[in-house]
């Protein structure tokens, strides 16, 4: 899968979002699922506007996100909170770093993706954290039921402390 | 580490993790930049 999108308001905002099934580094953490599952990336960038984007914008989001998914039965939606460029936070004077508020964004974009779901969808997060704030990570996956066994396995990874991913050369 | 059922959360990982979350977020860079300089998408929605 490979195509991406815009959304323009008429306030001047435009936001791009794309899905692209060529991320290679969490595929080698299961290889032999491949044929199973379609691991689709998920990126999200502001493009234009200063203010904060409008709730309706993700919530157009995530209808196509969904719209999209539904189409596709082997589709696993992944999400990582990137720590690019600030972003203007809904309420004023909060002072967190990038990719925490954009967590924060996702899972709200993910209550309504369930809302507007016709299929059971579970949003498994995964979080490292560290002393250093901005080593921190935060990554979102959309899966359905008949998909969770994969997440357990990615869980083990995560124990494993990423062994496979960070052993490839 | 953490189990709850949806959430995996791993305290304080090795340096060879935040390595690799390093170079991931290179990657989004990449991605970005690659995004921006997009002349056309598969389809616009006006809202």
């Amino acid at each position: 899968m490979n195509l991406s999108f815009d959304i323009n308001t008429h306030e001047g905002d435009k936001v791009i979002v794309s899905l692209s099934s060529s991320y290679p580094y969490l595929k080698d953490i299961f290889p032999a699922q491949s044929q199973e599952f379609e691991l689709v990336e998920v990126s999200i960038i502001r493009e234009k506007g200063n203010g904060p984007i409008k709730v309706e914008v993700f919530g157009r989001i995530a209808d196509i996100l969904v719209s999209i998914a539904e189409d596709n039965p082997t589709t696993i939606l992944f999400y990582f909170c990137d720590i690019v460029e600030g972003i203007p936070h809904l309420r004023t004077g909060r002072d967190i770093p990038s990719h925490e508020y954009r967590n924060y964004l996702f899972r709200l974009l993910f209550q309504r993706y369930r809302e507007k779901a016709s299929e059971h969808w579970s949003d498994i997060e995964v979080i490292l954290r560290s002393q250093e704030p901005l080593l921190e990570m935060y990554a979102h996956f959309l899966v359905r039921d008949r998909h969770l066994p994969l997440v357990e396995l990615l869980r083990k990874e995560v124990q494993n402390n990423f062994e496979t991913i960070t052993s490839q050369k | 580490m953490e189990k709850t059922q949806n959430k995996i959360i791993i305290e304080n990982p090795p340096k060879k993790v935040l390595d690799f979350v390093m170079k991931v977020q290179k990657e989004k860079e990449e991605t970005r930049k690659h995004l921006l300089e997009k002349k056309e998408h598969t389809f616009s929605i006006q809202m």
